[in-house]
């Protein structure tokens, strides 16, 4: 069996003078797997999130990207590792308003050195790459890339965000509920170009959403509750 | 560089506040480099108006009053110099040269002060500059006048134009020397100080006006003499306001001071320009701390504007921060990024106020030289303004700190996380 891509364990975590939140004993994603987590509002789903991005570390236990424990790296490194090997696409109200669509999707190039680099060598410019991101999410229109971001719909807006998760190739694509604001129509549409997408730029995705109705699309699919034995003891 | 593109553009996003903003720091910067501006130019246009002169005498007074009314032509002196008096000083062993001034009247609001030639040869001013003719020469009939530079140019007075002088110093005068008219010699070149608005005439030309005069009012009838016949009569002046005086040697100085200040003849005043000076000076300077200080101020309140815009702006803008987080920006960009914006913000403040500041003084050239006789060239910034201009951008830099702080705390404790 390969390595995982990214793996869980023995996970505690309290917010500071609060009953631990999480406690998972162990979770792995394999690479270029795409994985449903099921997380109601409240199920310590963001809190989950900020510690696979290593914004927070863990008291006890280990969060482990690409082989590297996070805990191990210094604040300044987790967030440089975050950069180059995680996008995020968030609920809504993903893009700066003040930015060009295009330079929205390219954002994470100018923190990150070496998606910058992985984005130049496979489309021989940024902009080649963000437009072919771009267009493989359904936007084709050239006179878009200028517009300024709020232009845009919401569901245009979360293509936008979606190629600027992917912009670079990074090894994990995070998605938190990134579909709640569309209609079931669009929804699926999303989520079969995003599968396209991150199977093309070799990403591995996790999708957390409460939106049950849509696990079916993915390999595999897991609830937040039943993996976390905080939340479970809570309920005996 | 990126960061500071960000933080334009973010600014440019909330350009409404972001220009009010400038706007109120570009005018607390105007404000302040005015009163700078006009401290530091009224303090070299004073000390430029004369130089090379080691003591100035005039009748027991106050050493202001007396700097003020012989150099300056502000104010009037209390009593005046007897013409023996006059003789005995300037005969001093210790006195190289000594120049008679006798002020009084005026001619359409210019003052006009009798002379000798020696005020032509020994008078400096600036850097030991001397006072030249752009036109004509010095007087020699006994109703010549020469005019300063700005008396020609305001009034459009050539050489040879007759001018009608009246009595006292006010811009309107209800008596006039009418009938004896003077007729302009000579124009000095421009020199930047009160010179350039005074009419010289000699001190023969003074006493002629007054010679018939009986306690201070013009004589009627048979008393009257006519300007022709004053020429016939014996027109040394009884006399004169203050003398400026040239020593051989420097360090006479206080020899000199102290024995016409111990004058047996009247009760008499030398003072140094220069003590004088700072004696007017220590005296404005709390005027001037004063200014300053509001002036200080009002930068200050423009600065806080600023920083109840930035920190205003922050809780809607948390998610503009958790964006840039989860692109891989550091909590350490998201701090800069505050500070770029303050800086950004500060920095367009100086800039339109120095514009304001040159717009301003452009319109106000004219005016203040009229008015004031200052001049104020527009020049570059000075040293001691670029030193307050970093002091404001340090400034802005340090409050900027605490909203970039505080952005710096909620990037750590939000995370990723999109707060609405």
């Amino acid at each position: 069996m390969t390595r995982p891509l990214l793996e869980l364990n023995d996970l505690r975590f309290a917010w500071p003078k609060q009953p631990v939140l999480l406690d998972i004993a162990h979770f792995a994603l394999q690479p270029g797997e795409r994985l449903f987590l099921k997380g109601p509002s409240g199920s310590g789903k963001t809190t989950l999130l900020g510690l696979l991005g290593g914004v927070h570390l863990p008291q006890q236990g280990e969060v482990t990207l690409l082989g590297q424990s996070l805990s191990e790296l210094s604040a300044r490194q987790r967030d440089r590792f975050r950069a180059e090997h995680s996008g995020y696409i968030f609920q809504m109200f993903n893009l700066l308003p003040y930015l060009s669509v295009l330079d929205n999707v390219l954002l994470p190039c100018r923190f990150s050195q070496q998606r910058r680099q992985r984005a130049e060598q496979r489309h021989g410019s940024l902009n080649a790459a963000a437009i072919h991101l771009l267009q493989g999410l359904g936007l084709n229109d050239p006179a878009l890339l200028s517009r300024p971001a709020t232009a845009l719909s919401i569901g245009q807006q979360q293509r936008v965000a979606a190629a600027r998760a992917l912009i670079g190739n990074p090894e994990l694509v995070i998605a938190d509920e990134p579909t709640s604001a569309l209609d079931a129509d669009s929804r699926e549409a999303f989520i079969k170009l995003l599968f396209a997408e991150c199977a093309e730029a070799g990403s591995s995705l996790l999708f957390v959403s409460h939106d049950t109705a849509l696990a079916p699309l993915f390999d595999r699919s897991l609830a937040l509750p039943e993996l976390n034995r905080a939340a479970l003891a809570e309920v005996n | 560089m990126y960061l500071l593109r960000l933080a334009l553009q973010s600014l440019s996003n909330r350009r409404v506040t972001a220009l009010l903003t400038v706007l109120a720091i570009a005018l607390s910067v105007t404000l302040l480099l005015t009163v700078e501006r006009v401290r530091s130019e009224a303090r070299a246009s004073f000390a430029s108006t004369i130089s090379g002169t080691d003591l100035i005498v005039g009748a027991r007074s106050g050493s202001v009053q007396l700097l003020l009314y012989s150099v300056f032509r502000i104010g009037n002196a209390t009593n005046n110099i007897r013409w023996d008096s006059y003789n005995d000083i300037s005969t001093l062993p210790q006195v190289k040269w000594a120049i008679p001034i006798s002020l009084g009247d005026s001619h359409r609001g210019f003052r006009v002060m009798g002379t000798d030639q020696s005020y032509f040869s020994h008078f400096r001013f600036g850097r030991d500059k001397q006072l030249s003719f752009s036109q004509g020469k010095a007087f020699d009939d006994l109703y010549d006048a020469v005019i300063g530079a700005d008396i020609a140019r305001e009034l459009n007075y050539q050489l040879g134009t007759e001018l009608v002088l009246a009595h006292g110093a006010g811009a309107v005068s209800f008596v006039n020397h009418a009938d004896k008219p003077f007729r302009v010699s000579g124009i000095l070149t421009k020199t930047g100080t009160p010179v350039d608005r005074t009419i010289h005439i000699s001190l023969q030309g003074i006493e002629a006006l007054h010679v018939d005069w009986q306690q201070g009012m013009p004589a009627r009838g048979s008393a009257h003499v006519s300007a022709d016949q004053a020429r016939e009569l014996d027109l040394t002046p009884s006399a004169i306001t203050a003398m400026l005086l040239g020593l051989n040697r420097r360090i006479d100085t206080f020899a000199v001071q102290r024995q016409v200040n111990q004058f047996t003849g009247e009760p008499l005043l030398a003072i140094m320009p220069g003590v004088a000076l700072q004696e007017l000076w220590s005296l404005l300077s709390v005027a001037e701390k004063a200014l300053f200080l509001v002036s200080a101020c009002v930068v200050l309140t423009g600065l806080v504007g600023m920083l109840s815009a930035i920190l205003g702006s922050l809780n809607e803008r948390r998610r503009e921060m958790a964006i840039l987080r989860s692109v891989g920006a550091k909590p350490w960009h998201i701090f800069s990024l505050l500070v770029l914006e303050a800086m950004a913000l500060t920095a367009s403040g100086i800039l339109l106020g120095l514009a304001l500041l040159y717009l301003g003084l452009w319109l106000a050239q004219p005016i203040l030289e009229q008015q004031y006789g200052l001049f104020m060239p527009l020049g570059w910034p000075s040293p001691a303004e670029c030193k307050l201009l970093a002091a404001i951008l340090l400034a802005s830099l340090l409050l900027a700190c605490i909203p970039a702080w505080r952005a710096y705390r909620l990037a750590l404790v939000d995370g990723l996380s999109i707060k609405t």
